[in-house]
Parts: C-alpha cells; sequence; structure tokens
C-alpha cells in the first residue's frame, strides 16, 4: 500500500500541466492532460468509469487501473493469477467489464465493493487471446478473441458461450449501435460481421480493399459505422441502411489506422501508428480538423473512449495517458 | 491448471526419459496449447499476408528476420546484425522478453515467463 501510495504522489509531479490545442484551420480546440502510470503497465484499453474515473487495463502487470480525474492520480486493483487485461467497458450494471487475455476470462470488477467476479471461457474453448467486449441493449456481454471465436455472458444467466467466426483468426473490435445491433470486425479475416443475437450466427461483410485489416468499429448516433484498416492505411464507413462502404483517406504516407472511435459530437477519433497521431474528422464535412500528437515517441494508443466532452487515450508505448478534453 | 499440469508432466518425463512416447506427446500437447498465445498473429503454413506476424514455419535456424516480402521492423532488422539466425537459445531470450531482447521491435505480445512452456512451444516449433 505504502509503494502506491509513493507511486500515485510521483504520478501526481510528473503529470503534465494541461496543454491547449487548435487545430490551425479548422477552429478545433481542445485541451490535453497527461498522467504517467507505472512503468511497464502498457494501457491498452480505456473506459469512463463512476463518474470523476477513468479506468484503463493494465495489460502488462494484470490489473484494472482507476485514474482520479479530480485529484489527477491513479491506483491499480490486480485482476488474478496470469492476468493480462485487454479491453475494458464500463457495463449497464456501473462495473468494469474486463477481456483478459491472460486468464482467458471476462472478468468483472465491482467499484463499490471491489468484488471481482471472474467467468472463464469454456473448458474446451483453448487460448482465445480474447479482445474487445461491447453491451448489448438486454445488458448482455457480446466479446471477441483473436484465435477466431466470438461470445457472450449472460449476467442474469452467468452463461458464457462462444461460436467460431466463420474465417477464423482475427476477431478484434466490438460495438452496438444505438438501435442495440452487435458488430464486429476481424483483423486477420479483413471483414465486419454482424451477430444474430437470438442465434449467435453472424452474417458477414466484406470491405472495399482485399486484405484491409479491419482493427477497431465504433457506431455514430445514426448507427453508421466507422472501422480502420490497419493494413490499409483507410477510414471506412459502412452505413447498414443502404449497405454502402464510404473510404476516406488518411493523412501523409503510409499510415497505419488503429484505434477509432465517435465521441458524443459525432466526432471521429482515429490513431495512425505511422505518424504518430490522434485525429479528428468530422462527419458532416468530411475532413480532418484536428490533430493531436502522442505525448512522446511511438506512443501507441491502441483504443479510445470517452464521456461528454472527454476522450481518452492510453499510450501503450509510453505508459502514460492523455486526457483530451473538447472545447465548446 | 490444465497448462499447469502438462507443463509437470513435461518437466518430469523429460528428467526422467529423454525419448520416452509419452514424454513426447506431453511436450507436444504443452507445446502446441502454448502456439495458441502465437496464432493469432502468426501462421504455420508459411507465409500469410492476412496474418500481422511473419510465418513461424520453420523458424528454429532460420534467419532473423528472413521471410522474404514481410515489412520487419528496423528493430527486427538491426537484431539481425547481431544474431543471424534463430537458435534455440535466441528463440527462448526472445519469447521470454521480446521488448527486452529486441527493444521497439513491433509485436505486441509480453512474451512467456515459463521456461517449461518456451521450452516446449520451441520444440513444438522446431517440427513445423
Amino acid at each position: 500500500m505504502m509503494r502506491l501510495s509513493i507511486l500515485a504522489a510521483l504520478a501526481l509531479a510528473l503529470a503534465a500541466a494541461p496543454a491547449c490545442g487548435q487545430a490551425q484551420d479548422s477552429g478545433y480546440r481542445f485541451e490535453t492532460k497527461v498522467i504517467q502510470l507505472p512503468a511497464g503497465a502498457r494501457p491498452h484499453d480505456a473506459s469512463p468509469g463512476r463518474p470523476g474515473e477513468i479506468w484503463y487495463t493494465a495489460q502488462r502487470q494484470g490489473a484494472l487501473g482507476i485514474i482520479d480525474v479530480d485529484e489527477w492520480s491513479y491506483r491499480q486493483v490486480p485482476l488474478g493469477e496470469g492476468s493480462a487485461p485487454h479491453g475494458v467497458v464500463l457495463g449497464p450494471d456501473g462495473k468494469a467489464w474486463i477481456t483478459d487475455g491472460g486468464q482467458n476470462a471476462i472478468v468483472r470488477y465491482d467499484p463499490a465493493s471491489e468484488a471481482i467476479d471472474v467467468w472463464k471461457l469454456p473448458a474446451d474453448s483453448g487460448y482465445t487471446n480474447l479482445n474487445t467486449g461491447a453491451f448489448a441493449l438486454d445488458g448482455t456481454h457480446w466479446f471477441t478473441g483473436q484465435n477466431g471465436i466470438y461470445g457472450k455472458v449472460d449476467p442474469q444467466s452467468r452463461a458464457v458461450t462462444i461460436w467460431q467466426d466463420p474465417e477464423g483468426r482475427g476477431p478484434y473490435g466490438i460495438d452496438a449501435t444505438p438501435g442495440g445491433d452487435v458488430w464486429y470486425v476481424s483483423l486477420a479475416g479483413s471483414h465486419l460481421s454482424k451477430v444474430d443475437q437470438a442465434t449467435g450466427t453472424v452474417t458477414v461483410i466484406e470491405p472495399p480493399h482485399e486484405n484491409a485489416g479491419l482493427r477497431r468499429v465504433w457506431a455514430d448516433s445514426k448507427g453508421d459505422l466507422w472501422i480502420t484498416g490497419w493494413n490499409s492505411g483507410k477510414l471506412y464507413r459502412y452505413r447498414p441502411a443502404s449497405q454502402e462502404w464510404t473510404t476516406f483517406d488518411l493523412p501523409g504516407e503510409k499510415p497505419q489506422a488503429y484505434a477509432v472511435y465517435v465521441d458524443e459530437r459525432d466526432d471521429v477519433w482515429v490513431t495512425d501508428f505511422a505518424s504518430n497521431n490522434t485525429l479528428v474528422f468530422d462527419i458532416a464535412t468530411e475532413k480532418w480538423v484536428a490533430t493531436i500528437p502522442g505525448s512522446g515517441p511511438d506512443a501507441q494508443v491502441r483504443q479510445i473512449l470517452g464521456r461528454g466532452n472527454e476522450v481518452y487515450l492510453p499510450e501503450s508505448g509510453t505508459d502514460r495517458l492523455m486526457l483530451v478534453t473538447v472545447a465548446g | 491448471m490444465r497448462l499447469a499440469a502438462a507443463l509437470a508432466l513435461l518437466g518430469a518425463a523429460a528428467c526422467a526419459h529423454a525419448a520416452d512416447p509419452t514424454a513426447e506427446r506431453a511436450t507436444r500437447a504443452a507445446g502446441e496449447r502454448a502456439f495458441q498465445k502465437c496464432y493469432a498473429c502468426h501462421s504455420l503454413e508459411g507465409p500469410d499476408p492476412t496474418t500481422q506476424g511473419p510465418s513461424l514455419k520453420g523458424i528454429v535456424g532460420r534467419p532473423v528476420a528472413g521471410e522474404e516480402g514481410f515489412a520487419y521492423s528496423p528493430a527486427m532488422r538491426a537484431y539481425r546484425t547481431v544474431r543471424p539466425r534463430w537458435t534455440r537459445e535466441a528463440l527462448d531470450a526472445f519469447i521470454a522478453d521480446p521488448q527486452g531482447v529486441v527493444p521497439d521491435n513491433e509485436m505486441g505480445f509480453f512474451g512467456i515467463a515459463n521456461d517449461q512452456e518456451r521450452r516446449a512451444l520451441i520444440e513444438y516449433l522446431a517440427k513445423t
């Protein structure tokens, strides 16, 4: 506990003062603030937590990180032996739902009682390389495993069910639309999948570019899907209503589009590993309106999420998390 | 738990009878299971443009950064100048601590800490 307190104090000392930013031509204004997390934590994903909190997965340290935004300090909660958490999302029950590749389990952390529930995947599933989770409107937690599976946890019955992706290895990002549909993308399989939540089967939809390497997916307020192509370096929009794909180029040469998130203003956030930037795309004008550099070289922001006018950029390459506060 | 049991069996069997078929089966099972941690990004069937990492087919003894057409990181290409081939020893060290051995390489996997699990994996890969 003493060591944790020292670390927390150190984090406070190292926290960068807020920095202001404004895209030169668009007028897009924001502030950034960076917190230094434990060396080697490798924060992979982040999520809103309880009000005033940001959660992150300390993938290499087997812990859930909890950042107090007001205090600008953190603490980490160990998740169990062998834990290597990849994704975390805030469940409708107010708890942190974690896709824990190391434990091959869905792990739930209750911030009120600090209780941890572990749903091991079925014994015959083998190591699935659990990736990311999302909630359907009925409270079912759907998740992906990069070794070629997707599945669900029913919080009521506590049953865990998994299915094989029809094209094998690759299931990665997953999201639910405002209308309640659940979609995921496959990195190695390079496809988009819509989950039939009643039967568990999926409909596979191919992107416009072969081997685009679809990494993550996020729905906007209208239910359009925004998808990153890691291999193609493109941002895609798939409109389920019309089954149309639209492609948008990232700036620069040979971009590597990793994370994507649509904020509550319907702006699309994308990370580009090649330029070490996070980019903001305006849906209405279809233009890039802001560029936010990593806080250090090879920041490697692998996921983005936020709440209100806050956007969280966990930097797995620098062991930091950048909080972006958008003005207006 | 199953992995721990398999590794325990592997360790015990390896001490007793190096050529024991039971031990070999245990090694293969443990190695195959360990490979599942690599499977999402590495094929065993030769170069595959859909996977994020190079194929591990024939990796034991292969030149470092040696798959033709694969876009290796500068870090891995530099490592080739000090370690020309993936010997068992080089693989063991790399799998134990990928970022420690080749800083700034682009593999997202943190490695395997368990000695026996690494040995089983390398034995498994040696037979591909």
